[in-house]
């Protein structure tokens, strides 16, 4: 009789825990909170815009909870830190889904991002990221969103301004060996060559060479009438243009996304001078009335201006929190189908209208580097690149 | 146009010969291979920054300080660790495991100090231009050529010519021979660290204006390291010319071959030179009192 009971009861427990995975999908919630999970690189070499997406990621949760929450629900953010290492990243969402966290905000570098995309999906969860730029990362069927233009949007704008505006026609490609700088290098050859322009040399360097002197001195004497174009980040880039000014080099440097970095500042101090990028974001209040708020808010908050990487973690949690809103439902089948339908959003990076595959359209804002401060150039809206 | 890319190469080669010979100079008179020699640049380059920022924008100040800190820095590296090791018996590789631990650990005491942020130089020091002939090369990259060669040169004059550079080279080609003649090598190798030390640093006050300082800068080491051993390791000589060797193959394979694969290109002509002479190009015979 006692072995038929501990039997029943064995079942009973089977049956809760079965019942408890079954719902998973539908809430990672605890009840009267919701868990959004953060992952990014909290140390090492991404932490640049991980810890600042993050902050914003935490700020935008502070105010909705300020707020009522979402669906009356409280969020509960939880982080994880993926040291910009591709398993580490997939780890987190493993980490994720084993507690029961379908809402994610990924503030990884695409790298890392592209490793968490099937797990992603494998795990009905949904993400949104406002940093991951390459276009692989999203598919059709999408559980992976990304709220930032991605890299043939800054590579293709970049060249279109390039050929057109600037009137240059010859570029001399100094292209970062990884995934990022190969992808805008081929989106913006693709335009620059359908406007006009050839890229006369291209010097592909690894991720952490520091001396181009010989490449400048090469690419000078061989081409004087070329411009620079760098598809790094802002520490290699800010080293090209140092380095090219030293050797007197005065012409345009062109370059995407990235070099909005203060660290491009840092590190090239005034030889950021005469450089043109394709951003996602320019801290202008001209960009719209959202954008003005968020960055007085900001302001008043952090004494400090937003960043684009600040601009977009805001966005990429109120968006996500429109379509759980949306969806009046916390299953993640109903709120992707919401996702799927924003179109013309208007947040804080401007207006953001997500594609069939989670990517996104966005304006580009061609910026300029001068006396220490970017400034707006034009606004190139999607199409007219 | 070569001229362009001889010059840069040059200046870079010149920077690992600084640091090429601290390597040979700490091997040579102590038998210790510091791996963590590289270390020192990152002293030199970030006690640099703190110099010309908060200090002094003179920048000949901001080199002379970082290379007695850097110095300093080596002195204690000798004085607290590896001499200990070897009184205590330590062998070859439990210093070589203590030199592994400076590698790694300098550069995070560095990063605590100094953040892990890039540091730069003002660039009113990087930026002037002088030209040579009809060529327009960078002052920054002139400067780091006469300076390596006049600390190269006052080195040699200091080795061959005072008391101290004799009795260096006597413990450097035989200790125990040395000691029995009255040298007084614990001295003697506690100086060589310190000067060592200081020739790093000054490596790195000059690197930093070119590229910047920050705690993970003393990678150059592992370059360095190869052109000291290209040179014939423990002769100072040879890590000069295995310096400039590095540095002008690195420039003309990256310009003329491929810059993508120029770390590779470099290394395959690197190991045909050990091949041919295995011991480096000026390689020195076994030290008498090891044989």
């Amino acid at each position: 009789m006692l072995k038929l009971k501990s039997m029943i009861a064995c079942l009973i427990i089977f049956a809760f825990v079965i019942s408890g995975c079954s719902n998973s999908s539908s809430s990672a919630s605890e009840e009267g909170s919701l868990k959004i999970g953060y992952v990014g690189g909290l140390s090492g070499a991404t932490a640049s815009f991980g810890i600042p997406t993050f902050e914003a990621v935490e700020y935008a949760i502070k105010e909705i909870n300020d707020n009522g929450g979402i669906n009356g629900k409280t969020v509960e953010l939880v982080k994880e830190d993926d040291e910009g290492n591709p398993f580490k990243g997939q780890q987190a969402i493993d980490k994720f889904a084993n507690d029961e966290i379908h809402y994610v905000i990924s503030g990884s570098s695409s790298a890392v991002a592209l490793s968490q995309v099937a797990k992603v999906k494998q795990n009905n969860m949904i993400a949104v990221s406002p940093v991951a730029s390459d276009p692989k990362v999203v598919s059709d069927d999408p559980y992976f969103f990304v709220n930032l233009a991605n890299n043939n949007q800054f590579g293709w704008s970049a060249a279109y301004y390039a050929a057109n505006e600037m009137d240059e026609k010859e570029m001399i490609a100094f292209v970062r060996d990884d995934a990022y700088g190969t992808s805008i290098l081929k989106a913006f050859k693709e335009k620059y060559e359908e406007n006009g322009g050839k890229i006369v040399k291209e010097f592909k360097y690894p991720v952490d060479a520091k001396d181009f002197n010989s490449y400048i001195s090469q690419g000078m004497s061989q081409y004087p009438n070329a411009t620079i174009f760098a598809t790094g980040y802002a520490a290699d880039t800010g080293l090209i243009a140092k380095q090219a000014r030293a050797i007197g080099y005065d012409k345009p440097i062109v370059a995407t996304n990235p070099i909005s970095n203060p660290q491009y500042l840092e590190i090239a101090g005034d030889a950021t001078n005469n450089t043109i990028l394709s951003s996602a974001y320019i801290s202008d209040v001209s960009v719209g009335e959202e954008t003005k708020k968020f960055i007085e808010t900001w302001k008043s908050e952090f004494d400090i201006e937003p960043n684009v990487y600040q601009i977009h973690g805001y966005d990429a949690v109120n968006i996500l929190k429109t379509a759980i809103e949306s969806a009046d439902s916390f299953d993640t089948e109903k709120v992707q189908q919401e996702l799927l339908k924003i179109k013309d959003y208007v947040g804080a990076s401007g207006v953001t209208s997500f594609n069939s595959d989670g990517s996104s359209t966005k304006p580009i804002y061609m910026i300029k580097w001068e006396n220490k401060e970017l400034k707006l150039e034009k606004t190139l809206e999607p199409g007219s690149y | 146009m070569y001229l362009d890319i001889f010059i840069s190469g040059l200046a870079v080669g010149c920077i690992y010969s600084l640091i090429a010979m601290s390597y040979s100079l700490i091997f040579r008179s102590s038998g210790v291979l510091n791996i963590g020699t590289g270390e020192f640049v990152m002293i030199g380059g970030l006690v640099g920054y703190s110099v010309i920022s908060s200090i002094s924008t003179n920048y000949f100040v901001s080199i002379l300080i970082g290379m007695v800190i850097a110095g300093v820095v080596g002195y204690l590296a000798n004085t607290l660790v590896f001499h200990p090791i070897q009184k205590r018996g330590g062998q070859d590789v439990h210093v070589l495991i203590a030199s592994i631990g400076i590698m790694i650990s300098l550069p995070q005491i560095g990063a605590l100090i100094w953040g892990a942020e890039p540091l730069s130089f003002p660039s009113n020091i990087s930026q002037g231009q002088v030209n040579v002939g009809a060529t327009q090369i960078s002052g920054m990259s002139f400067l780091i050529i006469v300076l390596s060669f006049v600390i190269m040169i006052a080195f040699q004059l200091f080795f061959r010519f005072t008391r101290f550079g004799q009795a260096m080279r006597a413990i450097a080609d035989d200790r125990i021979m040395s000691q029995l003649l009255g040298i007084n090598n614990h001295k003697y190798i506690a100086l060589i660290f310190l000067i060592a030390g200081g020739l790093t640093g000054v490596a790195g006050v000059l690197l930093a204006p070119i590229y910047y300082a920050s705690y993970d800068m003393g990678t150059i080491g592992i370059k360095a390291f190869a052109a000291a051993v290209v040179g014939g390791f423990g002769n100072v000589t040879g890590a000069v010319i295995g310096g400039i060797l590095l540095g002008l193959i690195e420039a003309f394979g990256g310009t003329m071959i491929s810059s993508q694969f120029r770390d590779l290109i470099l290394y395959v002509i690197l190991i045909a030179v050990m091949l041919f002479r295995p011991t480096g190009i000026l390689g020195i015979k076994q030290r008498r009192d090891t044989a």
